[in-house]
């Protein structure tokens, strides 16, 4: 293979060679080393080719040497390592400057290629049939398997990182980490770091495939200003149109589909990965190119303006049309790996886009007209190709035209074996029954199509295989769940352009009516056949394909020949078979040949003997046996060869063996364009700077982050003085995380009674009382307290948790009694703090204003409003942690000022801000609850030590049935506190949820325990048998603590430092 | 024993007298960017310039986006049976059906929300001092039984987006189209920004301007996550933050 000369091109007269790229624009890569040279607009595959790399892998299994079979990029045979990322198809990857690229096998010499001569030993699922005893061992085969099949290596340094900590074998780890350094530094490989997000997209129409049938679609749409997404999976528009002498080419194609921009939007690299329920389409884009587009102006240089960058697309269409055209299929014959042999369309894809010519002396093996195509592009390049044609009577048309040129074509030609080492050198064809040699450079064969339907599968319609066309065939399309449906083009069985284009037409125009409401769907309407042959178009693939592409030696010509030399000379006939054996022995011996249906999966015609010699005949079950079409190519070449190689073997109908089912994505994806960019909302509240400057240590709270604590560098216990600094003078807290819930209106009273245990109907203005709210099995859902700030106004607080929880619960309830009541979700209008220690009163009456602070002017459990340091606040004289406390809820907005003020303000009292970790210290030192932790799915209130927040009196509330239901039976487990000595505070210091022990069993649990700094013990609460009196706790180590089961609280018991 | 000494003391930390009483949550992040301050109503700060952004502004509208925080403006809510009523009083049009704005004299808007609840945004001109004065004057002398105010102010930010691109920038975000052929001006959507549940408006623009403007309205405590998403998706197209100032003469 070379690249084509200017002068070659020119000399052509024909337009429409070398059309993507661009020489003024050199490009330098290696490849396994070397360095080479390519032109923008190449692809590293056709780069390589025009530098005469035949060979880019090794097959799975035999170790074969394989090269470019497609140029489409959907087999293993083009799969690399580029840039630190593994299994690229080198078809798919636009040439870069500096791409550092490496086979993924070893390639010059590769060991395990005597396996070619073992095929006798690796018959289909050889590694699962043989390697399964002993019991277990199949997991050391497994490593080994993996480790040898070559699929690639996550590269680079984030791979590495994922690898080692995923890695349990510190060693192995090791050596795998310095083998990855030594090839890294071999091949100068660094990983390119990609970014990745989702997007979604809306449209009335979307067109998939970008070749002739596509793009006549999108022109149509965009004439009758249809809201169009046309996706092309290649980066330009035209699929195979450039053998259309009619096509337009890339850039004023483009150029003409951008003046209708606003209705029409063209992605190109755009893979579609599946087709869901209501049209919902998905895509996987490589919008680098375009993003580099945008950004050349501002920033060309920059780094971020080269990030690659991945995109999946989730668009939502009202109408489908798929134009995805057809696979090319290979013929199956011995050798039919030998790199340069390829498929026609492959050898016009790189001379026609990529200037490369593909031999020199090439040979065209061919059952349809692309055959003849391709050898009018070798002759106008100058180059003389052989055409053999497999079919019997070939059109006259094209046969005329060719012969007429001076090229030598052959009708009914049957491929023996192709021969050659590195690639291929000759085939052997048989011919009128004869044996002939043709020497060559490169093979291009074209033995038919397959469409490219696993979309349409995917979007409901339905397939079966056609004697008629020799291939699949769409047979229903446009009902039930592939309603807005339709394909167009080859992917419909119609090859003829004239006939593409009018049916591109047809489709658009019906869609445009379906999508207006114009369209009765008939249901002879839903047959793709009958909606195209209503306007005069027909299928043409019946032309395009062999029905049976498989060349085996011909074992009847061999009989035959023997049979004649019995009826002579039986010595002779003896002698003839004898040299037959030996030459094959031979040939077999050098280069042992294999005819291969499956490419991936190095699938041989004997394998699929094998498969229904072992019983298993039905498609389905054939597939998973042989494992044809579970490799990287989901069978795209092989599916239809397969099920043509079955039904002969078996003796069966195509139809009647079934199909194989195409599930998405159609192509390979990254896990990490899947996960993509996630959203994990995160609130903060309006003092969480200042948090952070003072030192503190986030936690996650719900959807908010808190201060833990706030670190300090004098070498103490940071919560123990933050603990001590409220019960000894005043500290803060943001509570701004609690929720808040505002209830106006008439009933506002009574529906807070009706939705929370205790009773606050008669709840008088200025006061606050806690809040307990039970579902209706009667388990403390949430807590809080319930302010009275008017008679037709609450305010509720509820859990940082639990605030949106409850909000739900109480439109629900709201909506269901009809109650005249207006319920505001308040929790991110406020930013709270609890100012909390003896000092608290004098530390606030410095920033109050016309606020009576004083135990009687605001007692316990009071509310007021009023202006603290400049700001709007409602307080509340609450105790959470025992002492002297007000809660202070401010506007958000001024949550920082008020911070700002406390903390400057505080100074002379030393005030200090306090976390999280302090404060359900303080709470349990009070022996006051958290819901979530010292509760759970199934506490009532009564075991929680909560029955004084039930009312006995009132005749309603969600949970009271269910409530008085349990209390009525036995209460087995009760939440008690419990002290345990201080000396095991640094070793044996139980955990919470460690277990309660009683007589050997499980008891209960411990749900909060810490030591005590005003204590100078450690506490705790758990859930024992009522009975008890001691506890036992179990240990992580398994070992048994003795507590002691005490009243709560463990802290000011007559509640005197909260009332001060 | 452990010191309970306070070592936080004011040194460390910005006086409160330099800032204003009421601050946004994404100060911070325009101040990074260079923003200079203004005052603003009766007691915020407006950025009111950033360093660079106004050329960058005026050449990425047409082929990017533009963000500007308007969270320092006004805006209110009412809910209640007598809202139709309290609005009629403060002569503001009510639009006839929920998710729809309408605009007023003044260029504030009215969002109806739901049936008995609305969101009013002052206009993007607005002084911070004038706004809704009529309805206050109305919600002053009304029986506030069945109609409430709803705290909008600080439980939502307030951010406008601008730009030929905003359709695709949203869709990066979010699963409802907000294209400008298909989501027209003075349309709403209650949706899902980023995972966050957000109210986006289109709002109109003065007639010689074809740029598509859009405010986006959602939890205050979240704005600084949303923010940081709204930037990420606009550095596809070289997006700018703006300021009030030179949003007003774009759109």
């Amino acid at each position: 293979m070379r690249r084509l000369s200017v002068k070659e091109i020119t000399a052509a007269q024909e337009r429409g060679f070398a059309l993507w790229l661009k020489r003024d624009k050199p490009l330098k890569f290696r490849f396994e080393g070397r360095e080479y040279s390519g032109f923008e607009g190449d692809s590293l595959a056709s780069a390589l080719a025009a530098s005469n790399v035949l060979v880019l892998s090794r097959s799975l299994k035999y170790r074969r040497k394989r090269g470019i079979l497609s140029m489409a990029g959907l087999e293993a045979n083009t799969l690399v390592h580029v840039d630190g990322v593994a299994n690229c198809f080198a078809e798919r990857i636009p040439l870069k400057n500096g791409m550092r690229v490496r086979a993924q096998q070893r390639l010059r010499f590769n060991p395990l290629y005597f396996l070619n001569w073992c095929s006798a030993f690796l018959p289909a699922g050889f590694y699962y049939r043989g390697f399964f005893r002993p019991r277990g061992v199949w997991l050391w085969w497994e490593k080994m398997f993996r480790r040898v099949a070559g699929l690639g290596k996550i590269g680079g340094k984030i791979g590495r990182e994922v690898n080692t900590s995923a890695s349990c074998h510190g060693q192995t780890s090791q050596r795998q980490e310095k083998y990855e350094e030594k090839y890294e530094e071999k091949y100068e490989e660094k990983y390119e770091e990609k970014y990745y997000d989702k997007a979604y997209g809306f449209c009335d129409l979307a067109i998939i495939g970008g070749g002739l049938a596509g793009i006549t679609a999108a022109r149509e749409a965009a004439r009758l200003r249809l809201k169009t997404i046309l996706i092309e999976r290649d980066t330009h528009l035209g699929g195979t149109q450039y053998t259309d002498k009619r096509a337009i080419l890339p850039e004023p194609l483009q150029k003409e589909l951008s003046k209708s921009a606003s209705c029409l939007r063209v992605m190109t690299n755009a893979q579609v990965s599946g087709i869901f329920a209501d049209l919902f389409i998905a895509v996987a884009q490589d919008v680098t190119q375009e993003s580099n587009k945008e950004n050349k102006k501002d920033r060309a240089s920059s780094a971020d303006a080269t990030r690659q960058h991945k995109r999946l697309h989730k668009i939502r269409a009202r109408h489908c049309i798929v134009a995805t055209g057809a696979y090319e299929l290979p013929a199956v014959f011995p050798n039919n790996d030998l790199p340069n042999i390829m498929l026609t369309s492959a050898a016009q894809k790189l001379m026609r886009l990529y200037g490369v010519l593909v031999g020199e002396r090439p040979i065209i093996f061919t059952a349809n007209q692309y055959g003849y195509r391709l050898a009018l592009d070798f002759l106008a390049l100058g180059v003389k190709p052989i055409l053999l044609d497999a079919r019997r009577i070939p059109v006259v048309r094209d046969a005329i035209t060719i012969r007429d040129k001076g090229i030598l074509c052959l009708n009914n030609v049957r491929l023996l074996r192709a021969v050659g080492r590195g690639s291929v050198r000759g085939v052997y064809v048989m011919i009128a029954g004869f044996e002939r040699f043709f020497p060559c450079d490169c093979l291009c064969v074209s033995a038919g199509f397959s469409p490219a339907s696993e979309l349409l599968i995917q979007g409901g319609a339905r397939l079966e295989y056609s004697d008629e066309g020799a291939c699949m065939r769409i047979e229903q399309l446009g009902e039930g769940t592939s309603e807005g449906l339709d394909a167009i083009g080859a992917v419909a069985g119609i090859f003829d352009e004239d006939a593409v284009r009018k049916d591109a037409i047809r489709a658009v125009r019906e869609a445009s009516m379906a999508l207006d409401g114009k369209s009765t769907r008939s249901k002879a309407s839903t047959k793709v056949a009958s909606k195209a042959s209503a306007k005069g178009i027909v299928r043409d693939d019946a032309e395009q394909n062999l029905p049976y592409p498989f060349y085996p030696y011909p074992q009847d010509k061999i009989r035959e020949r023997m049979k004649r030399f019995m009826l002579t000379d039986s010595h002779r006939a003896k002698f003839f078979l004898f040299k037959y054996r030996v030459a094959k022995f031979l040939r077999e011996a050098l280069a042992p040949s294999k005819a291969f249906v499956d490419f991936d999966e190095d699938l041989q015609v004997q394998d699929f003997s094998d498969s229904l010699r072992d019983g298993y005949q039905d498609m389905q079950l054939v597939k998973r046996y042989t494992t044809l079409g579970m490799g990287v190519s989901q069978g795209r070449h092989s599916n239809i060869n397969g099920l043509r190689l079955v039904a002969k073997l078996s003796g069966e109908k195509p139809q009647e063996l079934g199909l194989s089912t195409a599930r998405p994505p159609v192509a390979t994806e990254s896990f990490a364009l899947l996960a993509g960019r996630s959203f994990e909302p995160v609130r903060h509240t309006p003092m969480h700077e200042r948090h952070i400057e003072a030192g503190a240590e986030m936690m996650i709270a719900g959807a908010w982050l808190r201060p833990a604590y706030y670190q300090k560098n004098d070498g103490d216990d940071p919560i123990t003085g933050e603990a001590l600094a409220v019960r000894r003078g005043v500290g803060v807290v943001d509570v701004t995380t609690l929720g808040g819930i505002d209830i106006f209106g008439k009933q506002a009273a009574e529906f807070v009674d009706r939705l929370y245990s205790w009773s606050y109907e008669k709840q008088a203005i200025g006061r606050a009382k806690y809040l307990l709210m039970t579902d209706e099995t009667g388990v403390v859902a949430d807590d809080g307290v319930c302010c009275r700030f008017d008679k037709d106004h609450m305010y509720l607080t509820t859990t940082t948790g639990g605030s949106d929880a409850v909000y739900r619960e109480m439109l629900f309830w709201k909506a269901r009694w009809d109650m005249d009541v207006e319920i505001v979700n308040v929790t991110g209008a406020f930013a709270a703090v609890n100012v909390a220690g003896p000092r608290s009163r004098e530390l606030l009456e410095g920033l109050c204003q016309g606020l009576d602070l004083s135990a009687q002017g605001f007692p316990y459990m009071g509310v007021r409003r009023g202006l603290v340091a400049g700001c709007d606040a409602r307080l509340l004289r609450v105790g959470f942690v025992g002492e002297l406390g007000y809660e202070i809820h401010v506007p958000f907005a001024n949550g920082e000022a008020l911070w700002d003020a406390l903390i400057e303000h505080g100074a002379r009292w030393n005030l200090r801000p306090f976390g999280v970790e302090a404060q359900r210290l303080l709470r349990l030192e009070k022996g006051h609850l958290i819901i979530g932790q010292d509760t759970d799915g199934l506490t009532i209130p009564h075991e929680a030590n909560l029955a004084w927040a039930v009312s006995r009196k009132k005749e309603f509330f969600i949970g009271k049935r269910a409530i008085e239901i349990q209390v009525a039976g036995a209460i087995k487990r009760q939440l008690v506190g419990f002290t345990l000595p201080k000396e095991l505070r640094h070793k044996r210091m139980p955990k919470e949820c460690n277990l309660v022990i009683h007589d050997g069993n499980i008891d209960g649990r411990v749900t909060s325990v810490s030591y005590s700094p005003t204590l100078d013990k450690i506490i705790g609460l758990a859930y024992v048998e009522k009975s008890q009196q001691a506890i036992r706790i179990r240990l992580d180590s398994g070992k048994l603590v003795l507590g002691e089961i005490v009243p709560l609280p463990f802290y000011d018991a007559e509640g005197a430092r909260q009332n001060l | 024993m452990t010191s309970v000494n306070n070592t936080y003391s004011s040194n460390k930390l910005p006086r409160t007298s330099r800032l204003a009483l009421r601050r946004s949550q994404l100060e911070r992040r325009l101040s990074a960017l260079g923003a200079s301050f203004a005052p603003f109503g009766k007691d915020s700060s407006l950025a009111i310039s950033f360093k660079k952004s106004a050329r960058r502004g005026a050449v990425r509208a047409n082929t990017g986006v533009l963000l500007c925080d308007l969270s320092p403006l006004s805006r209110i809510g009412l809910k209640g049976t007598a809202m139709p009523a309290l609005l009629k009083s403060a002569e503001i049009a009510l639009p006839t059906k929920v998710n729809e704005a309408s605009q007023h004299k003044d260029h504030s808007l009215c969002l109806r929300i739901a049936v008995n609840e609305v969101l009013l945004l002052s206009a993007l001109a607005s002084d911070g001092e004038t706004d809704f004065r009529t309805l206050h004057k109305a919600l002053s002398e009304y029986d506030r039984r069945s109609c409430w105010t709803v705290p909008y102010q600080d439980s939502f930010c307030w951010l406008a987006l601008a730009g030929a691109r905003v359709g695709e920038m949203f869709a990066k975000l979010c699963a409802v189209d907000l294209d400008e052929g298909s989501f027209a001006p003075l349309m709403i959507a209650q949706t899902s920004l980023a995972r966050l549940g957000a109210v986006i408006v289109r709002a109109p623009t003065s007639r010689g301007s074809r740029l598509p403007l859009f405010y986006l309205l959602c939890d205050n405590a979240s704005s600084g996550y949303l923010w940081d998403c709204l930037v990420d998706a606009m550095e596809e197209w070289r997006g700018a933050v703006v300021s009030r100032g030179e949003l007003l003469k774009l759109v």
